[in-house]
């Protein structure tokens, strides 16, 4: 059967002049035929008319011939009454006949198009499946994917988008606000929705045909945005816009469905192929970032210590600049070894061991420093030192750092005289320690911005470079810890440090195994 | 300093030359006699031919690891091992001092504290052991005497149960020698006490709070940072310019 209504009111016409056609040398040879030669050659015609314009024609020439048959070839002619009544048995048998057969035809057709559709449809999609698996970059995929819908469903514009709009190349500008917020909408609830002729958006799940023919298409839209899932997990949308309203039908739905497989799939690739692009990126920037330091750590260090050794050589001799030296190379030690660090600590390649220590022995170690580097500060310590004993886990080379840097800081800004105060406990699963100074504190505007690189230094007018807060609360971070800073009450800094605490087991420690209360100690020591 | 060094014979295995040159220096104006070596290899050559009194030894070598040389020398020798590390490098520092080394510096170092720490190296691994057991040890009110097992504390006896005993034994003997976290603990438990992290620490705190005035402040039983714990004996802190 024609598709077109051009083409379908073409043989109907065709079917008026084929009856008439026919009729005539019928009627011309009445005497020589027999009834059933007639009925044989018009219900010929009514199979043909079926299957060239149609059922409906199909049933009307039925009923035409059956008329002629009583009028023009059965007596009395040219009425339609009969003679024999036992012709309205053929008569009607003959009309039956014609309707069914008119009626089977079509339908027969119907199927045998629908089937050669369905057959066009998979072949596009195995097309299209193969065009978006081969294509060499994610994106053709993308475009052909899009190309295929708009083709296949008559659509004027077909989108394929990420749910996260970064991800791909190019964004689509110059969008109405409805869209947007339609693609907004649909991206949340992860339901299809649509931009209705009178601009209105709905939201409402789109019937999918199941195994049988079903009835349903979609309601009109301008804009028909659907979510694309991988799996159960939302990708992105595909969206549909048409300059005019227009709907889908069942076939086209379902094509839409399974076409969006294959949108979905290539959405799924693009996003895979960056994040293997930002893996490969983030390798290498990683490796030369390693090399980096290590040829600079040792390259710098290197000379470093050689010179210190010989200043001090020369300091021993009795060459008092050579004390400045060595201090000036320690100096540089520091920012070398601050520099480098912190560029580990931001990529998170600086290693750390988490233990559990005693938060004294770091205290120990840190007084005694400071009372070598800073003998002239005092420095207070309060720490409980009764039971129990305050544990924490973390890494004891950098808890020191961390001190180390916040009391060189206090140190440095601080007046002449005026103590720092080195405060330890435990507060409820913490531990915390405090460092706290009576200099000039940090000005409001920068206290947002103190544990940044190079910001405190600037502005205290002090050589040293800003670099310890910044090392600090890096590895009070790598330490699952934190840092902050808070004005003393009454003038001056507090760097708070919280770390996790631990317990001593509650069975209790044990005793040694190998030596009894009456006997001499045993060599239990390797030496 | 009063020690005589004269006989001294130092092998220095590092790769740098100006470093290795800054340490000759030290101790030849000392008067020791310094062989140098800058390769693993040659090193250990040099050990075998020269037999020294000290070795000092860079972690970071051309042809092999600190580690590698460490575990050679002690299948034949108990030289006393000085090891240089660089900065934040506890693991690497700890890992040596189980296999052997005797003590560590952090670079960069003074060669005056690398002078101290050689000798007292060289003057420990001298000392013949006195008939009848150890030495007491009798310094700043405090008084130890491990073979008849009595401690004071500015004349008053102080009482350890037998694990802190086991434990101040570990650390005296080995006094001015850093001991790392494994070594004290496997002298004084069995291995087979799990995780004992924080057994040692809480021990250590309690010998702190038994034997040192101000325990935050403890003058005998330091802590080696990231590494372990060390028993110190010099008399006064006056010749360490850095920790």
């Amino acid at each position: 059967m024609a598709d077109r209504p051009v083409d379908r009111h073409a043989a109907t016409i065709l079917t008026g002049v084929a009856f008439v056609a026919v009729t005539l040398p019928l009627l011309a040879f009445r005497a020589r035929l027999e009834t059933l030669d007639v009925a044989l050659a018009y219900l010929l015609l009514v199979l043909l008319a079926s299957a060239r314009a149609g059922g409906r024609v199909g049933g009307a020439l039925a009923v035409a011939s059956f008329l002629a048959l009583n009028f023009f070839f059965l007596p009395p002619y040219y009425t339609l009454a009969l003679a024999e009544p036992r012709n309205w048995i053929a008569l009607i048998a003959y009309l039956g006949t014609a309707l069914v057969a008119a009626r089977l035809l079509e339908r027969a057709q119907r199927a045998a198009r629908t089937a050669a559709e369905r057959a066009a449809e998979i072949d596009r999609i195995a097309r299209l499946g193969a065009d978006s698996i081969g294509a060499p970059r994610a994106a053709d995929a993308l475009r052909a994917v899009e190309s295929a819908i708009r083709d296949s469903l008559c659509v004027a514009v077909c989108r394929i988008l990420p749910d996260d709009p970064g991800g791909i190349d190019e964004a689509p500008t110059g969008e109405s606000a409805a869209l947007v917020a339609l693609r907004a909408a649909v991206l949340d609830r992860g339901v299809p929705g649509l931009l209705d002729a009178q601009g209105i958006t709905r939201l409402r799940p789109l019937s999918q045909s199941g195994t049988g023919a079903d009835v349903e298409g979609s309601p009109d839209f301008r804009c028909l945005v659907m979510p694309l899932y991988i799996r159960e997990r939302l990708v992105g949308v595909v969206e549909l816009a048409h300059d005019r309203t227009m709907r889908l039908d069942a076939g086209a739905l379902r094509l839409l469905h399974a076409l969006a497989h294959y949108a979905a799939l290539a959405l799924d690739r693009a996003r895979l192929a960056r994040e293997v692009e930002r893996e490969a990126a983030e390798r290498e920037a990683s490796r030369l970032r390693e090399m980096v330091v290590a040829a600079v750590s040792h390259d710098l260090r290197t000379p470093l210590t050689a010179i210190r050794a010989l200043a001090w050589q020369s300091a021993a001799d009795g060459d008092p600049r050579a004390l400045t030296i060595t201090e000036e190379v320690d100096r540089l030690s520091a920012l070398v070894a601050d520099l480098l660090d912190l560029s580990r600590l931001r990529a998170n390649a600086l290693p750390v061991r988490i233990e559990v220590n005693a938060v004294e022995d770091a205290l120990g170690v840190v007084l005694d420093r400071a009372a070598s580097a800073m003998p002239e500060r005092e420095v207070r310590v309060a720490l409980e030192t009764g039971e129990p004993l305050l544990l924490g886990r973390y890494d004891e080379a950098h808890l020191l750092r961390v001190l180390t840097n916040l009391l060189e800081n206090g140190h440095r800004l601080a007046p002449a005289g005026s103590p720092i105060d080195l405060v330890a406990r435990r507060e409820g699963s913490d531990v915390v320690l405090s460092v706290s100074d009576r200099g000039p504190g940090v000005p409001e505007a920068l206290r947002g911005r103190v544990f940044e690189p190079f910001v405190s230094g600037e502005e205290a007018g002090s050589r040293r470079a800003g670099l310890g807060l910044a090392v600090a609360a890096g590895l009070a971070q790598a330490m699952h810890g934190e840092l902050r800073y808070d004005p003393r009450p009454g003038g001056g800094s507090v760097f708070t440090l919280r770390l996790p605490a631990a317990d001593l087991p509650p069975s209790g420690l044990p005793n040694t195994a190998t030596i009894a209360d009456d006997r001499a100690p045993t060599d239990a020591d390797a030496t | 300093m009063t020690e005589d060094t004269s006989s001294l014979r130092v092998l220095v295995i590092e790769d740098d030359t100006s470093i290795r040159s800054a340490i000759r220096a030290a101790f030849e104006a000392e008067r020791a006699t310094v062989f140098e070596a800058a390769t693993v290899a040659h090193g250990l050559r040099l050990a075998r031919e020269v037999r020294p009194s000290v070795i000092v030894l860079d972690l970071g070598l051309p042809d092999g690891t600190g580690a590698g040389l460490c575990e050679s020398l002690r299948t034949w020798s108990a030289v006393p091992i000085l090891v240089l590390s660089a900065q934040h490098d506890d693991v690497g520092k700890a890992a040596l001092l189980d296999l052997g080394a005797d003590d560590y510096l952090t670079k960069p170092f003074s060669t005056v504290e690398l002078l101290a720490r050689a000798r007292a190296l060289v003057r420990r691994s001298t000392m013949r052991p006195v008939p009848g057991g150890d030495i007491p040890i009798e310094q700043d009110g405090l008084f130890i005497d491990l073979a008849e097992r009595r401690v004071e504390r500015d004349g008053a006896p102080v009482h350890l149960t037998p694990t802190e005993w086991a434990l101040l034994a570990a650390l005296v003997r080995n006094a001015g020698r850093p001991r790392t976290h494994a070594q004290l603990f496997d002298a004084v438990w069995s291995r087979s006490h799990g995780d004992a992290q924080q057994y040692l620490r809480v021990y250590v705190a309690h010998l702190r709070r038994k034997l040192e005035r101000d325990p935050l402040r403890p003058r005998f039983i330091l802590t080696e940072p990231g590494v372990g714990y060390r028993f110190e004996l010099r008399p006064s802190r006056e010749d360490a310019a850095d920790g």
